[in-house]
């Protein structure tokens, strides 16, 4: 009988890091997700190693010499995102069809939980995890935990360069056909690889992610350039529209039930009234009887109509206090022009004028009134009315609740069409899916 | 339940009458437990350098059932290895599969193993699968697989360099079963769901140095 030494197998400890030579150039090359890891590159001469079997390392391709492409986070460095520490193990740039419009991708590892990818898109970035649940819908809107996601972009992308490790086989130059579905901040990606009878879809759900918060992470001194453009699934700034205009709608409702409440409670008391024919310029000014003025709110409204016709005229009127002798005085004027030309008939101006006059405290008054004018002889007609609603004011208050949501939700409506104006699937274009237009 | 090695005469754990088949932890003699006695099936090959959290003796609970793992396999596939954890129930084969940074729990489903089409041929990509019992599965993936290794004790005996198909299905709502055929036997079908870390309540994990385990702020 042989003695057992030790057991061989798996201990419960083990070291992390998988060391092999590389079968290109003989540099070391580590592997940080052994076990895992299908396809690993060579730092040293950028070659693709496959590593899908446990005691083989085979070259499988080089990759342009050439190609320069630094990561913005350094491979092998770690960071905390959502709680949880992960290390970037794979670095991939993936471009359209052309080549010219270019993305990164950045696979990190925890050894408990697996894999996400921080994807960086024009400054912009993401953090996504493959999904085992199947979104469900048609091809261009899905739903997905309860929320409503719409086809954004559909188009072909492939690997341009690669560095680092990777759980499946990477070769550059693979094509796989990508559908992006938006649900701000949230993005759903299938990404289907072969065609036909063999083809191969995986999803993932993305969520928009501060660029200084994946900087932070990663305690990366240098900035990252300041993002471009709106991406697919960047939340809006500030409210969304319908917020803006959901709060305006509460204030406007309650403006209107403070005027109604204004219109029923208000007093709108005749104070006086008289018609007076008189003859210009006046020798004296008209003194009137005496009346009072009671009720609520403390402001009275002065109407003056006069028969003017091409013609304008003026009356300046002191309201007394005969109590206090306290005076108010102002003036309202009238004036009336009409005529015929080559355009038709015209006419400016009116025959009728008003002003509302506030605080105005209850008691006796009467009204001391001259008048001017370009005619000799005027009908003038006068009324005041105590305790009126401010119809003005309530208008000026209703165009001011309006300015706001009309800016702002201007703004946070241009934000979306901004953003699908680089789909080709925009609610907001007329005629969609048949521009061709957009390799940047 | 144990025995003696007989390549090496160390001592080789089955934990229960279910189990079948194990590693001898000293000299990788596969062995294998009939009525008659124990047979040696040759030298496993080495257990793959990997940096999986879980080892032979993990324990957990999901949801209201306990489980220790007992055993593993590593399957090898065109593209790559995974781990098959061994990790039975009290009265259920359980398995964990680890693929992708995601966990699958399965369990054995012995009723519908005769129902099933045991032709690797008739099985296609997104071909639409009714499980009796469970409902419409889609298929996901179709591989050819070998046993590439193997550790502690295993309800099948699994011999080196015998392969088996190996089809993979979703419901599309987290749920998960492979169907697993190999020439000569019954096909052997394994239905459950994708699992969160968290939810499993692991205790004994496999320490990984260079790493310092802490749980998700989510999984609290």
């Amino acid at each position: 009988m042989v003695s057992p030494m030790r057991p061989s197998s798996t201990s419960t400890v083990t070291s992390g890091l998988r060391a092999l030579d590389c079968p290109n150039c003989g540099a070391a090359v580590q592997i940080r997700a052994a076990g895992r890891t299908v396809h690993v590159t060579c730092l040293s001469c950028k070659g693709i190693i496959d590593v899908s079997h446990p005691n083989v390392a085979k070259l499988i391709k080089l990759q342009d010499a050439k190609m320069k492409v630094e990561p913005a986070i350094q491979l092998g460095s770690r960071g905390v995102i959502q709680g949880i520490e992960y290390e970037h193990i794979g670095f991939m740039q993936r471009s359209d069809k052309s080549g010219h419009y270019r993305w990164h991708e950045y696979l990190l590892f925890n050894p408990w939980y697996g894999f996400v990818w921080l994807v960086e898109n024009q400054g912009h970035w993401n953090l996504s995890k493959m999904v085992a649940r199947l979104p469900k819908g048609t091809e261009t809107e899905l739903t997905f935990n309860g929320d409503a996601y719409r086809l954004f972009t559909k188009e072909p992308a492939k690997v341009t360069f690669v560095l680092g490790e990777f759980y499946w086989r990477i070769k550059s130059g693979d094509e796989a056909m990508g559908l992006d579905y938006i649900s701000p901040p949230r993005m759903l990606s299938c990404e289907i690889t072969g065609s036909g009878k063999n083809s191969d879809q995986s999803w993932s759900l993305a969520e928009y992610i501060d660029s200084e918060v994946v900087r932070k992470a990663f305690n990366i001194s240098a900035k990252f350039p300041t993002p471009f453009g709106v991406a697919p699934n960047q939340p809006s700034r500030g409210a969304g529209a319908k917020q803006i205009w959901s709060i305006a709608g509460v204030a406007i409702a309650a403006t209107v039930a403070l005027q109604f409440y204004f219109m029923i409670s208000a007093s709108n008391i005749e104070a006086f009234r008289d018609t007076y024919e008189t003859t210009l310029p006046m020798a004296t000014p008209i003194t009137t009887a005496s009346f009072d003025l009671t009720g609520n709110p403390k402001n009275f409204e002065m109407q003056v109509s006069a028969n003017v016709d091409n013609s304008w005229f003026e009356l300046a009127w002191d309201l007394v206090n005969e109590t206090t002798g306290e005076t108010f005085d102002h003036e309202l004027g009238v004036e009336y022009y009409s005529g015929y030309d080559s355009d038709g008939s015209w006419s400016e101006g009116s025959q009728k004028s008003s002003i509302i006059i506030s605080d105005i405290p209850d008691g006796r008054y009467h009204l001391s009134m001259t008048g001017t004018g370009d005619r000799a002889q005027q009908k003038v007609w006068v009324r005041l009315t105590r305790g009126t609603t401010h119809l003005s004011n309530f208008i000026y208050t209703l165009i001011a609740l309006l300015i706001y949501p009309l800016i702002a939700g201007g703004s946070s409506s241009s934000f979306e069409v901004k953003r699908w104006s680089n789909s080709d699937f925009s609610p907001y274009a007329s005629n969609s899916g048949d521009d061709d237009d957009d390799d940047e | 339940m144990n025995v003696n090695c007989p390549q090496c005469g160390g001592e080789v754990k089955f934990r229960s009458s279910s189990e079948i088949f194990a590693v001898c932890p000293y000299c990788r003699a596969s062995i294998f437990r009939t009525d008659k006695g124990i047979e040696n099936l040759g030298i496993m090959a080495e257990v793959p350098f990997d940096v999986s959290p879980l080892c032979v003796g993990t324990g957990g609970m999901y949801q209201t059932k306990a489980f220790t793992v007992e055993g593993r396999l590593i399957l090898q596939y065109e593209d790559g290895y995974w781990n098959e954890w061994y990790a039975p129930f009290s009265n259920q084969e359980a398995w964990i599969g680890e693929a992708q940074g995601l966990f699958m729990l399965t369990t054995r489903k012995p009723d519908l193993e005769s129902l099933v089409n045991n032709n690797p041929n008739n099985y296609s990509l997104k071909q639409m699968i009714d499980l009796t019992g469970l409902g419409k599965y889609t298929v996901i993936d179709l591989k050819e697989v070998s046993c590439l290794s193997a550790e502690g004790s295993l309800p099948f005996s699994s011999a080196p360099g015998v392969t088996s198909h190996s089809i993979d299905l979703t419901d599309g709502n987290g749920g998960f079963a492979t169907i697993e055929l190999t020439e000569g036997e019954t096909p052997r079908v394994f239905a459950g769901n994708y699992v969160d870390f968290d939810e499993f309540h692991f205790k004994g994990l496999r320490e990984i140095q260079g790493w310092k385990f802490s749980p998700s702020p989510r999984g609290k």
